[in-house]
């Protein structure tokens, strides 16, 4: 859905002034780049992020063992327990749905309606309100998406339960069933961490290439989300596709923090950096990112898209196999794809 | 299904028309237009990054008019006016016309014609921002302009152009939006007043 804010930006590039051409200062206001696509966030509803991956409690268990508390959140090891499945059935994968039994009478999972006068992709708050005990409170996100706290001084040593996204490196999870008994083990790394894709906000850039074919998915994925076309999607037809990549530790965090309802496009807000007193050009720098964003568009869903299942027949885990995937050059295998195409006639 | 940027969006025209004789103006004409598909082609090209990098070669900066316009040329695939003028004369006359007439190319269809046409510059100083999601253009046709046509044709059409969205060398503009109206012969007698809103939600 395309928003009020797509119509501010139609707006500004009917208006601005052509005459700044002739201003060397202001010149770059008039590049294309001001008004065009610029970041993705992701987001689920509210109530989901004081729930899943999110939840500390003294039943929380780390290292295979029963905890007595929180555990000084659960000692930096992320945390899955598969409410919905037991080992009896067999099941690893942590499954998500439109409504969750275990939490169906006090958890409504349900992401709020899409409104074309949305400015935030959630507008209910989404603060981890379970870690209101922590040190550094007033640094808890409520951006109406997830937030990447492994950017955040003050969050990054609880980014196992503010979510969404882990750190670049490898970092130990622990898996359990829904009878909190230990099921495996592994390590999650963020492949857009590792390419300095994404800010501490969770703002991930876009390639700044021009649109490619979709078979660089693969291959240009480490410049962030994609702008492609293909025969069924040429831009001569005024339609334009924007691809987005979840692979590696990415995929799986978000499905532990109970999965993605709400995948956002943002422009760059120029008035608000110009009122800010900064000119452009904005370099990207995820470390240090400077650029204030305006929402364009959002898709919403009820269910989780990142919802999967166990292969049992071939052996393959759903969680660890599956979401926990680099897709290679040839974007073959692993990570599952968001392709959002926008039709502009 | 993926519905258009017209619909999600309640991207919508309106267009006035005034004759404006000692200077006073009286409204001749009051109805919604249409947005073609033109303009969602050149937003394509922009948020694809495929086209000009200057953001004002998608700006709506010129305009035709014409003399054979009709209703069923209201539809998203209209590519261009019916019988657009297709003189400097005919624009500009031979007294002193307010209206700046350049030749170009178009784009229809995802083709660039070749043979030069006519279209009338609309001054940025007409270009106002009404809100923060609607813009006006207002387009002067003075005394001396558009008049004594070729067979007395009378004026009953409208097309605004986006400027050059793939930065051709020769600028290639393409029909954003269209609007016929009825009859007006232009005299001496009288200036026209367009008044064109488009509201992008």
């Amino acid at each position: 859905m395309l928003l009020k804010g797509f119509g501010d930006i139609l707006t500004s590039v009917m208006t601005v002034n052509p005459a700044l051409a002739d201003l060397p200062t202001a010149s770059s206001i008039l590049d294309t780049s001001n008004y065009t696509f610029q970041a993705v966030t992701f987001g689920k509803d509210s109530q989901g992020f004081t729930n899943h991956s999110h939840v500390v409690s003294s039943t929380q268990y780390v290292d295979g063992v029963e905890a007595s508390g929180a555990s000084s959140y659960d000692s930096g090891i992320f945390t899955i327990i598969n409410y919905g499945s037991n080992l009896a059935n067999g099941a690893s994968s942590y499954v998500t749905s439109a409504y969750y039994l275990q939490f169906s009478s006090t958890y409504n999972s349900v992401p709020n309606d899409p409104s074309p006068l949305d400015d935030r992709l959630e507008r209910g708050s989404t603060i981890s309100t379970n870690l209101s005990n922590y040190q550094y409170t007033s640094a808890l996100p409520d951006l109406g998406h997830y937030s990447n706290p492994a950017l955040d001084s003050q969050l990054s040593s609880i980014w196992n339960k503010v979510g969404g996204f882990p750190p670049s490196d490898a970092s130990d999870y622990y898996f359990y069933d829904n009878t909190s008994s230990f099921t495996f083990s592994g390590q999650v790394s963020s492949y857009f961490n590792a390419n300095g894709l994404m800010d501490k906000n969770g703002y991930l850039t876009f390639n700044p290439k021009s649109i490619q074919p979709a078979t660089a998915r693969g291959t240009e994925a480490s410049g962030g989300a994609l702008l492609v076309s293909s025969t069924s999607v040429p831009v001569s037809s005024g339609r334009v596709s924007v691809s987005i990549v979840l692979q590696d530790g990415d995929a799986c965090t978000l499905a532990a923090f109970g999965g993605v309802k709400h995948v956002g496009i943002y422009c760059l807000d120029l008035a608000s950096l110009l009122s800010s007193g900064l000119l452009p050009p904005y370099d990207w720098d995820a470390l240090n990112n400077t650029r204030k964003y305006k929402l364009v568009a959002t898709v919403t869903t009820l269910d989780d898209i990142l919802f999967h299942r166990d292969f049992a027949a071939l052996g393959y885990s759903g969680f660890q196999t599956v979401l926990n995937q680099n897709v290679g050059t040839g974007f073959t295998y692993g990570g599952p794809n968001i392709n959002l195409t926008f039709d502009f006639k | 299904m993926i519905k258009s940027l017209t619909s999600q969006l309640g991207i919508k025209g309106h267009l006035t028309v005034h004759k404006v004789v000692d200077g006073q103006e009286e409204l001749v004409y009051d109805e919604d237009n249409v947005i073609v598909s033109g303009f969602g082609w050149a937003l394509a090209h922009l948020y694809g990054k495929v086209g000009s990098e200057t953001i004002t070669d998608y700006q709506i900066d010129r305009f035709k008019l014409g003399v054979s316009g009709g209703s069923e040329l209201q539809v998203s695939s209209t590519t261009d006016l019916s019988g657009a003028l297709s003189s400097l004369a005919s624009y500009v006359g031979t007294g002193d016309s307010n209206l700046d007439v350049v030749s170009g190319y178009r784009w229809a269809n995802d083709v660039a014609t070749t043979t030069g046409e006519w279209f009338a510059k609309i001054p940025f100083s007409k270009v106002t921002k009404v809100d923060d999601r609607t813009v006006r253009y207002t387009i002067f046709v003075d005394e001396d302009s558009c008049n004594n046509l070729p067979n007395d044709a009378s004026l009953n059409e409208i097309g605004l152009f986006i400027k050059n969205p793939k930065a051709n060398a020769t600028e290639t503009s393409v029909l954003a939006a269209y609007r016929y109206f009825s009859n007006i012969r232009k005299t001496s007698d009288f200036a026209l007043v367009f008044r064109w809103t488009i509201s992008f939600g």
